[in-house]
């Protein structure tokens, strides 16, 4: 089907973002934390401070640097599965885990636990439509080992239990340490580069600064050619300008500077766009990840990826509501609309509640199935003499039905009509339940089955090997 | 005068209420009055339109900036009266953590709300903080941490504080999105705030108290 886009920026209003951007690049540049980071840089050409850790980039480094990012690279799950990028449908991203889990009719979160990863990893390998999966970084709070382990061992149970491509957000150099050995061991032949199973997530922290483990896991994970996703999170009116363009163009320069530095330390370093559009809510001081602009914001950061012809993600599904309400259907079904009709590639956010701290396996569900909503509006309406059905009119007549004609079978699983599994559709009926509840029939029956690693026994010694060594690494730094 | 103060402060007005502030000394108005009944009342006003959603974030900064445009010119007397503030406050985001806007945030409203405040930026070591307080006799350490790899720090910078002998009558406050009040109270702070404006009224309970 031809895929509906909605535009939200004119060509010279991109032009001049661009141009906004370079400027913003060239006069104010990045504050870079990482020493070892800005000597690479400016070693190819930037302009750096090392007094500040300001870094500047001219225009043409910049434009020199996205020419050697490249349009079209791919990710892997870990059967072998490809997942071509660009492309036209949007892969679809849950999470396995966030800094809190609410169980279903709990009147509040709590820390999670192992099993809520093992869990969240069943519901991913069970649904079709989720390609990609994403970790935060963040204590697990049954693991019985000294802090420094947590983040370890609770990356093995994530590896362990599903095979899908994971997006990873290490929290510092370390993190990102522990993702490499792991990953590489999850790997047949241990080379990330030609088996890119994770990707890696850098933001930069709003207004212009690159800190310093965001710095360092940047420059491993470039260097080891893993993609690499910029993840800017400006909050206008707050740590970037108050007004959506300036928000843009400043979300826009972080972003380019993370791609550029990739490029830097990396030439041909597979590269995706992103952004967090938030804004700081003038009358609570909190910064919102779900205001009215942000799906406006991230339709305009999608064309500014299209711009400069690089691969996107959307961090998108977002809520500021602590519950399923109508304020969390609202804002998740806005930004999940605008990231699609705006092509993203990969959209994520899946099960987030609360500005993405609590995660609700429930809310996934649904969540899952408001992508699906929002992604059949983009898939449009494909007219083709088939499906023109002049033939099917006169077969069923005036009168008659089109349950049993051969059209309708023909297309009945075609794609042409999609019935989201939470949604109710019974009406006032007395089977019929809330989405929510539906949803925790779903989950129960995704969860109620044995947990089973979902690799080979091969790969899960693999793994055991690279935890023990780098347990024996973090304990010789100790 | 009470009436064009409270007008001034409530519009940002920096340069009126400067020149508010000096008319009024000119009339001999005493410094006292000039801070308790007419600076100070106006911006409770701002508090209230506030907290009422008649005024947003930055409304409300620009009013406490053109309150200390006057407190500016106070100053020098402030200090010859020996007219106390509500405190004196060392503030900062801790160690590795660069997040500033919640902090900022917070400093700006004490200092609005008659606290003098120090705020010793971002990545802020436990050690720097230790001689801020022991150097300016702060009453208050507020320390603000938005990750949970640096949220640590805070119990790190705590403990230092007790080494250096400075914990007892200090107030220590911590806030940022990844901390809960339990969380607070286990690591010995004395106090917690979701929000800015929640972090006034907590420090200014606390005080009273002590």
């Amino acid at each position: 089907m031809r895929p509906i886009r909605l535009s939200v920026l004119a060509e010279d209003e991109k032009q001049a973002i661009h141009e906004a951007t370079l400027e913003v690049l060239k006069t104010v540049g990045v504050r870079v934390f990482d020493d070892g980071l800005r000597a690479v840089m400016r070693e190819r050409g930037a302009r750096v401070d090392d007094t500040s850790g300001d870094v500047k980039l001219a225009p043409g480094l910049v434009q020199e640097a996205l020419s050697t990012a490249p349009h079209k690279f791919q990710i892997m799950d870990r059967k072998g599965k490809v997942l071509p990028i660009p492309t036209e449908q949007t892969y679809i991203c849950s999470r396995v885990l966030l800094p809190k889990s609410l169980d279903y009719g709990a009147p509040k979160p709590r820390d999670p636990v192992l099993a809520d990863i093992q869990k969240a990893c069943q519901i991913a390998n069970a649904l079709d439509e989720v390609d990609v999966v994403l970790r935060t970084d963040t204590p697990v709070s049954d693991i019985s080992a000294p802090p420094e382990l947590n983040g370890l061992l609770s990356i093995q149970t994530a590896l362990t239990y599903t095979y899908k491509h994971f997006l990873c957000i290490p929290i510092d150099g370390e993190a990102m340490k522990d993702w490499l050995a792991l990953a590489e061991a999850a790997t047949e032949h241990g080379d990330l580069s030609k088996e890119p199973i994770i990707t890696l997530e850098v933001s930069t922290t709003a207004p212009l600064q690159l800190d310093r483990e965001s710095g360092r896991a940047l420059k491993m994970g470039a260097e080891k050619g893993l993609p690499v996703m910029a993840m800017p999170m400006p909050a206008g009116g707050g740590t970037a300008p108050f007004t959506t363009a300036g928000e843009l163009v400043a979300m826009n320069a972080e972003a380019l500077f993370v791609i550029v530095a990739a490029q830097l330390v990396n030439p041909g370093c597979p590269c995706f766009y992103g952004g967090i559009p938030c804004t700081f809510d003038q009358r609570t001081g909190i910064i919102s990840m779900s205001s009215p602009e942000f799906p406006l914001m991230t339709s305009g950061s999608l064309e500014m990826a299209a711009f400069y012809g690089l691969p996107s993600i959307s961090a998108s599904k977002y809520t500021d509501s602590l519950a399923f309400d109508e304020q969390c259907g609202a804002e998740k079904i806005m930004s999940a609309f605008a990231s699609m009709v705006s092509g993203a590639d990969i959209l994520y956010g899946d099960g987030d509640l609360d500005n993405a701290v609590v995660l609700s396996l429930e809310q996934l569900i649904v969540d899952l199935d408001l992508v699906l909503h929002a992604r059949r509006f983009v898939q449009g309406i494909l007219v083709d003499k088939e499906r023109l059905a002049v033939e099917a009119i006169a077969r069923v007549g005036p009168g008659g039905h089109y349950l049993e004609d051969e059209h309708t079978l023909r297309h009945l699983r075609s794609g042409e009509r999609v019935s989201p599994r939470s949604y109710n559709r019974l009406g006032h009926r007395s089977t019929a339940k809330p989405a929510i509840e539906r949803a925790h029939d779903i989950v129960q029956q995704i969860t109620s089955k044995p947990v089973e690693p979902a690799i080979s026994a091969a790969a899960l010694a693999r793994i055991q090997a690279a935890v023990e060594e780098r347990k024996r690494q973090i304990k010789a730094r100790a | 005068m009470e009436e064009s103060f409270r007008e001034k402060i409530l519009a940002g007005d920096r340069d009126g209420v400067k020149v508010l502030t000096e008319e009024a000394l000119q009339r001999n108005v005493p410094v006292e009055q000039i801070i308790h009944k007419y600076l100070m009342p106006a911006m409770d006003e701002v508090g209230r339109c506030f907290e009422a959603g008649d005024l947003f974030i930055s409304e409300m900064l620009m009013s406490a900036r053109a309150m200390q445009a006057g407190m500016a010119v106070l100053k020098p007397l402030i200090v010859g009266a020996k007219i106390k503030t509500l405190g004196c406050v060392v503030i900062g985001t801790v160690q590795g953590d660069l997040h500033d806007i919640g902090k900022a945030l917070v400093a700006m409203m004490l200092e609005g709300a008659g606290f003098e405040v120090h705020d010793l930026g971002v990545d802020v070591k436990p050690e720097k903080f230790v001689e801020a307080v022991r150097n300016l006799q702060a009453n208050v350490v507020g320390m603000s941490a938005l990750l949970s790899t640096t949220m640590p720090n805070v119990k790190i910078t705590i403990e230092a504080l007790k080494t250096a002998g400075l914990r007892e009558g200090l107030i220590v406050m911590v806030g940022g999105a990844p901390f809960t009040a339990d969380y607070a109270a286990s690591i010995g702070a004395d106090g917690y705030a979701e929000d800015a404006a929640s972090a006034v009224r907590r420090v200014k309970e606390l005080i009273v108290r002590r």
